[in-house]
């Protein structure tokens, strides 16, 4: 949680510098406002930290190749969601989209989601399997606990 | 069904059908934005649910894309991913991939496609020049649930023991399907024809000889002493043709305990590759793409040398 809260700050600034132009303050902001929505989503599905970073990734991605009418940013957010656990969460977990809708508190329709999540496809070509920071933040891990095993006792004692 | 078009999918012209399943049908068809060159468009229709893109289609088409990224010589390349429609019934994708004019059975018979049989290899593609392609990585499979049973039994002849047991299985069950497809080369026919799981075991064990107790997998259904001990036979009774270095790495590749196959990475390092990478590596290229890796070799002139092109 607070490791991904971390990457979700870096990943804001490389968003910033590729888009340095006009429009980039809206795009912040719709970003920001989408990503807590991921977050809040999170809350009630509890997947795991790769697919809350898939689909942070996804709804960027997406964000940059459409302009999104505020109206439904929270659509797309909850789509990225439901892509990115249809692409990483074990089969019997993964939601109804009936009671993805349910969960989201969201006032939108099983088919208007259905709808979002072919148009998000189609957009990103199916490119849908990034390698995220949080398989970053694997390989340091394993890097760090490989060459500084002592980390771990430390660890353990706090 | 083909008269119905839409915008997207006017930029492909059908010309013929390649294949047929559940899943849906592929076409060959002609690229009209890219000078009408060859591509096969496999139409897969998947019945519209509440539950929008199934996670099958998400994962296996995300993965397609993603090996993609490093152009394999060795893969087939995937062109195109078309959303076609979306009714209340039913999704529509296309697929679009490099054309490839024929698959391995057809190559090692020499001969074109008689129909498809039920004994065909039909995603390993052999282009013109010799190259390997694979093609579809279990698409088939994935979209239909209910396929014909005859592809069932395709798969059953290359399918390793531990899956035919039901016990834990990883990767060494594509070793073994390789070292199945090792021999056909040679043979230019199937090893293990079984007609049933049971029977596949049967034959397996005919060849290899029952493994020792110690080696069969825990907690599965088929005790080990349902099936009578016989002793391995000799594999060059069943391959002719095969050389001393060919006959030791199919015996490692197709060894029933999954722990002692060879890795593909050891299979690599198998001295009977060692002459060919060698020579491909001097003809500046690392990769096998060649295709001709079965066939260059002095040791051997059996395989493939029927194949037409």
């Amino acid at each position: 949680g607070e490791s991904l809260q971390k990457e979700k700050e870096q990943w804001k600034s490389v968003f910033h510098k590729k888009n340095g132009d006009g429009h980039m303050d809206s795009l912040g902001q719709h970003r920001d406002e989408a990503i807590s929505w991921i977050l809040c989503l999170n809350t009630k599905f509890h997947f795991t930290p790769e697919t809350v970073a898939l689909a942070v990734y996804l709804v960027d991605r997406f964000l940059l190749l459409v302009k999104v009418p505020s109206k439904y940013l929270r659509c797309v957010s909850i789509c990225c969601y439901y892509i990115a656990a249809k692409t990483l969460e074990e089969d019997e977990v993964i939601p109804s989209t009936g009671d993805l809708v349910k969960g989201s508190d969201y006032e939108c329709s099983v088919s208007e989601i259905l709808r979002m999540e072919a148009v998000i496809l189609n957009k990103l070509s199916w490119n849908i399997k990034y390698v995220t920071a949080i398989d970053f933040l694997h390989i340091i891990h394993s890097l760090l606990m490989c060459y500084y095993p002592q980390l771990l006792n430390g660890l353990s004692n706090m | 069904m083909t008269s119905r078009r839409d915008g997207l999918e006017q930029n492909y012209e059908e010309i013929a059908v390649i294949g047929n399943g559940a899943y849906g049908t592929v076409y060959k068809a002609r690229d009209l934005k890219n000078d009408g060159q060859f591509v096969a468009m496999k139409r897969i229709r998947i019945q519209n649910t509440e539950e929008g893109m199934p996670m099958s289609a998400i994962r296996e088409i995300a993965l397609l894309k993603q090996l993609e990224n490093y152009e394999h010589p060795n893969v087939v390349r995937l062109l195109d991913v078309r959303h076609t429609d979306h009714t209340a019934s039913e999704i529509r994708l296309m697929l679009v991939f490099e054309y490839v004019d024929q698959d391995l059975s057809t190559y090692l018979e020499g001969c074109p496609p008689p129909g498809l049989g039920p004994d065909r290899i039909r995603n390993i593609l052999v282009t013109s020049q010799g190259t390997l392609k694979v093609a579809d990585f279990g698409l088939a499979r994935v979209y239909g649930f209910q396929m014909a049973l005859t592809s069932v039994v395709v798969t059953l002849w290359y399918r390793a023991p531990e899956v035919i047991l039901q016990a834990a299985y990883a990767t060494p069950v594509d070793i073994w399907s390789c070292g199945c497809i090792f021999v056909e080369l040679f043979n230019r026919r199937p090893l293990f024809c079984g007609q049933s799981d049971i029977d596949q075991l049967s034959k397996i064990f005919d060849i290899l000889g029952l493994p020792p107790e110690d080696d069969w997998p825990e907690n599965v259904s088929l005790p080990w002493n349902s099936f009578k001990a016989v002793p391995p036979q000799p594999l060059e009774q069943f391959v002719p043709e095969i050389d001393n270095d060919a006959k030791d790495l199919l015996e490692k590749l197709i060894c029933f305990n999954p722990h002692r196959r060879l890795s593909a990475q050891e299979a690599m390092n198998h001295s009977y590759f060692r002459d060919d990478l060698d020579s491909l590596r001097t003809s500046s290229s690392l990769s096998v793409s060649e295709g001709e890796s079965f066939e260059t070799d002095g040791r051997s002139d059996t395989p493939s040398k029927h194949g037409g092109s």
